[in-house]
């Protein structure tokens, strides 16, 4: 029992596409689970402006369910409360949030990808933070205050 | 939660994802491993190698790429090789 053996050792709540449960469940069928996510990349590629030629291997499938289980991390109570602004307010989740993730990884990785892909599964918009981080927020509280 | 087994699993995963990913050295991930270990077969009651036993799989070989992406930012910063320039030496300390 290595290392290595434990990296198969994982959970994700979108296992199942056919049932809608979105329990949280340990992946048994690594090979099944790889159809699965292929098929969630294939629904985002038909409705995204830039589809993504990826190839999830094993490592791609661990960090896209390592970035969703991130996802999934409760915020603080301003996110609670804006249930309904969830997507729009999934940047400022993520700044004021208990949980964040930082990806890293040479060019070309995948990394975006998988966080792409990772947050159309849980239904959040994705945005890119530009070099320029204050106007990325400033167009950010724009966008929030509008719906609001 | 199919059976007791799946949900102390499930707390190994929790580990892995909470403090395991989080750790850089080999050592300090050797040392989480052997605490794991330690704590299942003292508190869970089970051997850990048996809890995790269908996730082994002898015939397989995989290649960890850890390695191999340490190799190559090791090798640019010892040549002082850069994209235009493949073949400079590193003759400064940087």
């Amino acid at each position: 029992m290595t290392e290595n053996d434990l990296r198969r050792l994982l959970f994700c709540d979108f296992s199942d596409p056919k049932n809608d449960d979105h329990f949280y469940k340990e992946i048994t069928d690594v090979d099944g689970f790889r159809k699965v996510a292929e098929g969630l990349l294939a629904k985002y590629n038909s409705v995204s402006r830039k589809p993504m030629d990826l190839v999830l291997f094993d490592f791609a499938l661990e960090h896209l369910c390592r970035v969703s289980r991130v996802l999934k991390q409760p915020g603080t109570k301003v996110q609670e409360h804006c249930h309904d602004w969830g997507h729009i307010l999934f940047g400022l989740k993520n700044l004021i949030s208990e949980s964040h993730a930082l990806l890293v990884g040479v060019g070309g990785s995948g990394r975006q990808s998988l966080s792409r892909l990772a947050a159309h599964i849980a239904g959040h918009d994705f945005h890119e933070v530009e070099h320029l981080i204050t106007e990325s927020l400033h167009k950010f509280y724009r966008t929030a205050s509008a719906l609001g | 939660m199919t059976d007791l087994n799946a949900m102390k699993r499930l707390w190994v995963h929790e580990i892995m994802r909470v403090y395991y990913d989080r750790l850089v050295y080999p050592n300090d991930r050797q040392n989480l491993l052997g605490s794991i270990r330690e704590i299942c077969d003292r508190q869970l009651r089970i051997q850990f190698d048996e809890l995790c036993s269908h996730l082994v799989d002898e015939g397989r070989y995989e290649l960890d790429d850890f390695p191999f992406s340490r190799l190559a930012s090791v090798t640019l910063e010892f040549t002082g090789a850069t994209e235009k320039n493949p073949t400079k030496a590193l003759s400064s300390r940087r």
